[in-house]
């Protein structure tokens, strides 16, 4: 375990050691991180002065607090100051020129997911701007969207453009002294997508950062802010199906829901990052605030999230509900194969009246993988009527492998209904012997009672991702039998 | 002599009208089966008999031995001889059947000025009437409900309706999801109950109830109010024709 | 009680604890390790909703002395409300002395019981109620068991209300074969003085030995109570335990059952009714360390006024200890809007051949099961004390011993009015 560690230690230095100091030196900070630091990335990005004190207040903080260290998960001492925390998106140059170039293995995994052949270049890295006319692609998109009113564009672009909302906004979900990794990633996010959808309007498609312009490089500390302003409806997806080329590093992303009055939003996330090879060389962490606060009445945010990928998972998706009748969701599927290691769950805060939250968890661990839900349920004492429906199932695969669940309930009011269901079990002989019997493959038993045993989560998703997903799933338990 | 009187009855649920002007007459020893396609608003009549909390009564007035009946906490009603039997009889774990059916009767009868029943007497009782509905002994040592059958349940609760002798039984599907046996049994159970002092609502979704136990009165429900009343032909031609053409009817009426 | 007070009292009285030098130097260092550890807290995650870091401020008196006559007496009066409920052994202990005159010895010929001393307790120190326990033990008994014991025996800590906090001991050791029942209760004269019981029971099972380990716990309003139970059950060895509680201010009840050897079974079950501003916190981790292991848990807790009321509940499978049937319940019943429910039941799975599962509930009495009961013709009050009582009884109901139950239940019955209202 200490050399597989320190391997990833150096993964995530690799970064540094390779890094773009001599190939683009003046889009790039060298390593480290203090107030200098900080001040450079806001200056590069031209940021308002609000915005630079808030970084500032939020790096003071910073230096405060100590790395969590509760979760279920083992890995070695990040360096913090070994990590370069700015450097502009990626040249061409710096990617791959074509499918050739890429890694075999990953355009199987493609192969398998079915995705059409220019996808996976791009979703290889592949600098498809000159090769496919994705910018013509994405203009389409944003014209269709303008139209409604909606604003769809980078964090970056956000800032420049629609800095009242910004500064509304920004930190009123999660904080800048939220937590360890959140803090972190207040002082030195570099970009992410920016959302705002107009009161009463039904933003007219799924929004996905499949088109957004410069998704694939938003970098390691990713910001993304999503609103709904009263009456209006959102759902955006997140995450692409591809594992990252090489990027064994740090991942610390924080998400920022807000929904006011008769407001929905739908947040999927179908999250592959590159999780390591079988020995658990390799992989990203991926330790992610994810929030959503039901601010006004009858508002509702549901978040469904499948977990395939990374080294390391450390997310809890969040819901404040806070408006009155305001309803949060929380569909998860989460695989731990190889020696992946996986903590996630939900939070659910209870403070408005008649507020209902449920949660759906479908935990798999394959191989010598470790698989924790971790969730809070909280009824305040205003929260009158409120329920809580939470069903949290473990699957194991092979008897090396761990699933554990750690729930947390508080309530403290009586009017309230809290109701908590767990179960841990393997696929059974008699159902594996039931499917084998009628003509199915030991693995394709395994694949079909796996998505039957996530159905409840994936039928969440929108369609395409459905489909997706449940491939991503085969695909990631490759090889957890037999 | 009326015994209920239900007169232009509205009621919602969630802000929904369930029931839009609902007018109903039973007079002391009738049965009258109440029929309706499924949401026609059936078992939202027999909830708003026994007083649930959930219903709200926008407009209308239930009359019972001549007094407002919607003024009486559940409980009132039960004591004043109003009994319904659940559709879906809820399990209660960690209560006893039998400690239930002699609070309920006592309950009752303390209303009524009498004495408790007698331990011995209650279960010569209780011992008589599961006899009728073919319950065995070790229902008595079970908490209400728990892990019985649908159809054990429903012939629990018409169990509890002989115990309790009510003025008014209001019976809310208690015959769907039986076998033909359990059926006879509850059919038999209700028909021993018949009395001139006593009316009976039976809510039901088939015919072949009213077969064993033949009812004075039909009516169809349908879209919240009364839309026809016969007697059992009635019921039989349901069973035969559906209720599209009633609907219609009532629709072009 | 401050860590340097607490010193200051081991320094100037500690002499009055018995054993020789060796036994001394273990209690100083026990008592440092204590200090580095400290009084447990929210840091710690098995104390995630209970914090003790409050009684640095309190005096407690660590080495309470003999109890004099009137103290005796007083104990003695209190004995008699609370008669044994069985014919067995009897063994009473007044502010943390064993007093033999107010017990009652039972020939058994599966039965032995030793006094418990430092030099007889080696167990190592994990926490820090366990060192503190240590470092001030004056005594308690070991209960060794070898074959079928005729009659429960029962350990009664009375506490006379005099502010005292004593560390105290039992171990039970069950030789291969061996069953029996043990009935311990805590009751007080009531008194002014904030008390604090600190109690550590080793529990031992042998091969095929089954123990029934019945708690009744009815502290005085001013006593908070600390209990670990740490046991450990070798093959088919068996262990039933039951709680009901009732009394205390703050209290945290304990158990770490180590499933040692295959085909070990343990249930432990309990009822917790907290009023006023009460806090109880009850810990059960269940560690199955050898294949073919079950194990039970099922706690219930009615929570009134503006009490608070804990449970994490923990399974560990450890990984091969395969085909392990593991179960976890925790339904809560809230009954006022100051109360609060804390819970927590964990999983921790190694191994796959395993059914594990938990529940937990919190809420208020069911709507639809009042109605019910309405409908049946009884008033709203009459059937909350129906269902409440009913959720009470479904624990009670698993006590084997009728003596024991029925003394529980009159304890929970005699409480209940008052906590749902309606007395």
């Amino acid at each position: 375990m200490a050399t597989e560690q320190k391997q990833i230690a150096d993964l995530v230095k690799r970064k540094y050691q390779h890094g773009f100091v001599t190939d683009i030196e003046q889009d790039t900070v060298p390593p480290g991180l203090d107030e200098n630091v900080i001040r450079l990335i806001s200056a590069k990005k031209g940021e308002p002065k609000f915005l630079t004190d808030w970084r500032l207040k939020a790096y003071e903080h910073w230096l405060t607090m100590k790395e969590p260290s509760w979760a279920h998960v083992s890995y070695s001492p990040i360096d913090y100051q070994s990590i370069s925390y700015y450097s502009a998106p990626k040249s061409n140059a710096d990617a791959p020129k074509s499918l050739d170039e890429v890694d075999p293995k990953l355009l199987e995994t493609y192969d398998k997911l079915g995705i059409p052949l220019h996808e996976r270049a791009r979703l290889a890295g592949v600098a498809v701007d000159a090769v496919f006319d994705s910018v013509s692609v994405a203009t389409t998109f944003k014209e269709k969207l303008a139209e409604a009113g909606v604003i769809f564009c980078s964090f970056s672009e956000a800032v420049r453009k629609h800095p009242a909302l910004i500064e509304q906004y920004l930190g009123s979900v999660v904080p800048y002294r939220d937590n360890f990794f959140a803090t972190l990633n207040s002082a030195v996010f570099t970009d992410g997508s920016f959302v705002y959808v107009p009161k009463g309007v039904r933003c007219p498609m799924e929004l996905s950062t499949y088109f957004r312009i410069n998704a694939a490089n938003t970098g390691q500390f990713e910001r993304t802010l999503v609103i709904a302003d009263e009456g209006a409806y959102v759902s955006y997806l997140e995450g692409c199906t591809a594992p990252m080329r090489d990027e064994n590093q740090l991942h610390a992303a924080v998400v920022e829901l807000v929904a006011l009055a008769d407001a929905e939003i739908k947040y999927s996330t179908v999250q592959n990052w590159y999780p390591g090879d079988e020995e658990g060389r390799g992989g990203i962490y991926n330790f992610v605030t994810k929030r959503g606060d039901c601010r006004g009445a009858n508002s509702k945010i549901s978040w469904t999230q499948v977990e395939t990928g990374s080294a390391i998972t450390w997310k809890y998706p969040s819901c404040v509900l806070r408006g009155e009748n305001s309803v949060g969701e929380f569909y998860s599927v989460a695989v731990a194969n190889n020696r992946q290691q996986a903590d996630t769950g939900t939070k659910m805060i209870h403070i408005g009246k008649n507020t209902r939250s449920t949660i759906i968890s479908k935990g798999i661990s394959a191989g010598k993988g470790q698989n924790a839900y971790r969730g809070l349920v909280r009824f305040m004492p205003t929260a009158k009527n409120a329920r809580n429906y939470t069903q949290c199932d473990s699957l194991l695969i092979g008897d090396e492998c761990g699933a554990h669940t750690f729930p947390y309930i508080e309530s403290r009011e009586p009017s309230g209904r809290i109701e908590h269901e767990a179960t841990t079990s393997k696929i059974s002989d008699d159902q594996m012997f039931y499917c084998r019997q009628r003509g199915l493959s030991e693995e394709d038993a395994v694949s079909l009672i796996v998505n039957g045993f996530c159905r409840s989560v994936f039928k969440n998703l929108p369609m395409e991702f459905a489909v997706e997903a449940q491939n991503l799933m085969n695909v990631s338990l490759e090889g957890a039998v037999g | 002599m009326t015994l209920l009187e239900i007169e232009n009855l509205h009621v919602t649920v969630d802000g929904t009208g369930i029931l839009k002007g609902l007018d109903l007459v039973v007079r002391a020893g009738e049965v009258h089966a109440i029929m309706g396609p499924n949401g026609s608003g059936k078992s939202t009549l027999a909830q708003v008999l026994a007083g649930r909390e959930d219903y709200e009564i926008t407009a209308g007035s239930i009359r019972y031995q001549g007094e407002d009946l919607l003024e009486m906490a559940p409980e009132q009603r039960a004591r004043n001889g109003v009994f319904l039997a659940f559709q879906y009889p809820i399990e209660i774990p960690g209560v006893n059947n039998t400690y239930l059916l002699k609070a309920a009767l006592n309950a009752q009868r303390k209303a009524r000025g009498e004495a408790e029943v007698d331990a011995f007497d209650f279960m010569r009782l209780i011992k008589d009437k599961m006899k009728v509905m073919q319950i065995s002994e070790e229902f008595l040592h079970r908490s209400v409900n728990e892990g019985f059958s649908g159809g054990e349940k429903k012939r629990n609760e018409v169990l509890q309706m002989l115990m309790l002798e009510p003025t008014l039984a209001v019976l809310d599907e208690t015959d769907s999801g039986l076998d033909v046996d359990a059926l006879k049994l509850v059919a038999s159970g209700v028909n021993s109950l018949r009395d001139p002092k006593r009316s009976m609502i039976l809510v039901t979704h088939y015919e072949r109830l009213l077969e064993l136990v033949v009812p004075d009165v039909v009516h169809v429900l349908a879209g919240g109010r009364i839309v026809k009343s016969g007697d059992q032909t009635l019921a039989r031609e349901l069973d035969a024709r559906g209720y599209d053409w009633i609907q219609r009817e009532a629709g072009a009426g | 009680m401050s860590m340097t007070a607490i010193r200051r009292a081991f320094e100037d009285r500690g002499h009055e604890l018995p054993g020789t030098a060796q036994t001394h130097a273990r209690r100083r260092r026990a008592l440092d390790r204590f200090g580095e550890l400290g009084l447990p807290g929210r840091r710690i995650e098995a104390w995630h909703y209970t914090d003790l870091s409050s009684f640095a401020d309190k005096a407690f008196d660590f080495i309470a002395p003999l109890p004099d006559d009137a103290a005796l007496d007083s104990a003695a009066r209190l004995l008699a409300l609370h008669p044994p409920v069985d014919a067995g052994t009897r063994i009473v202990f007044v502010d943390g002395h064993r007093i033999e005159s107010l017990g009652d010895a039972k020939a058994d010929p599966s039965i032995e019981i030793l006094p418990l001393t430092l030099e007889s307790a080696a167990r190592a120190d994990d926490s820090a109620l366990s060192a503190l326990n240590t470092a001030f033990l004056r005594e308690g008994a070991r209960v060794c068991v070898t074959g079928r014991a005729l009659a429960p025996i029962e350990l009664v800590f009375v506490g006379t209300g005099r502010g005292f906090a004593p560390q105290l001991k039992l171990a039970i050791e069950l030789a291969a074969g061996a069953e029996a029942t043990a009935i311990v209760s805590f009751i007080d004269v009531p008194g002014a003085d904030e008390g604090w019981l600190n109690l550590v029971t080793d529990l031992t099972l042998g091969e095929d030995s089954a123990l029934t380990l019945y708690r009744l716990q009815t502290h005085d309003a001013q006593l908070n109570h600390t209990a670990i139970h740490r046991a450990s059950l070798s093959r088919r060895a068996r262990l039933v335990a039951a709680n009901v509680e009732r009394g205390g201010k703050l209290v945290r009840n304990e158990f770490e059952i180590v499933l040692q050897g295959t085909e070990a079974e343990a249930h432990v079950f309990g009822l917790a009714l907290t009023r006023d501003r009460q806090h109880c916190d009850t810990r059960i981790a269940i560690d199955h360390s050898a294949a073919r292991t079950t194990s039970r848990q099922d706690y219930r807790a009615i929570v009134a006024d503006a009490s608070r009321s804990v449970f994490n509940g923990k399974v560990v499978v450890r990984q091969h200890a395969q085909h392990i049937d593991a179960r976890q319940r925790n339904d809560n019943l809230l009954l006022s809007a100051k109360a609060e429910v804390d819970t927590k039941p964990e999983l921790e799975i190694y191994a796959d051949q395993v059914i594990c599962s938990h529940g937990a509930t919190v809420g208020e009495l069911d709507e639809e099961q009042l109605f019910y009961l309405r409908t049946r013709g009884i008033d709203a009050e009459s059937a909350r004390g129906i269902l409440t009582t009913a959720f009470a009884d479904t624990i009670l109901e698993r006590i084997a011993h009728e003596g024991f139950r029925e003394r529980a239940r009159r304890a929970i019955d005699g409480a209940l009015p008052r906590a749902i209202g309606i007395g």
